[in-house]
């Protein structure tokens, strides 16, 4: 496996069925979003995305 | 074609109450699969946006659902050159079998810890089930 995967959730289900939740539509959701702009490069699978913190060395 | 936690993924088209919504980017947070509503869902994201402008940024930071997910291009390898965010508090539930995407990156697992913190204070988030309807 990528040593940049992780097996474990980021964040599971009962931790967020625990807080207070309501359902909303995908049009709602995505009104304000500004989708990102990926290069042909990355769009294409010739090179890979990686987002890291602030210092952290990629 | 499968994915793991951290992926970040693009659907390249999925419907939404009769629309197509087209090429949107998504952090996986849980491939654990289960139900929802009854529903059956293999993944749980989030979706990643751009800012346009810093009054975009200012703006959209005032929300606190709103996870900052990079300052620079330091922090983003081969990314699109702007700073985005991570809409944290809306959780998108998917069927595998039923969204056309692809594999294009993944985040750091200091930023899957990050992330990780930013939900644990999160008081109501949002769930968005209509893909697998």
């Amino acid at each position: 496996m990528d040593e940049m995967h992780q097996k474990s959730p980021i964040v599971f289900l009962e931790e967020l069925l625990g807080k207070e939740h309501t359902f909303i539509s995908s049009e709602e959701s995505l009104r304000d979003v500004v989708p990102p702009q990926w290069s042909d490069d990355v769009l294409s699978g010739k090179t890979k995305v990686i987002v890291g913190v602030k210092d952290e060395v990629l | 074609m499968s994915c793991q936690v951290g992926d970040i993924i693009v659907v390249k088209e999925y419907k939404s109450q009769g629309r197509t919504l087209k090429q949107h980017s998504f952090v996986v947070i849980n491939t654990d699969g289960g139900q929802i509503q009854g529903l059956d869902y293999d993944v749980v994201c989030n979706v990643m946006s751009s800012f346009h402008s810093e009054v975009h940024r200012q703006h959209k930071l005032s929300y606190p659902g709103n996870f900052e997910y990079s300052l620079s291009d330091e922090q983003i390898k081969n990314g699109h050159g702007k700073p985005g965010f991570i809409k944290a508090d809306q959780f998108y539930f998917f069927d595998l079998q039923k969204i056309d995407y692809y594999v294009i990156g993944s985040i750091t697992p200091n930023l899957s810890k990050a992330l990780q913190e930013f939900v644990k204070q999160l008081k109501k988030v949002e769930f968005i089930t209509e893909n697998l309807t």
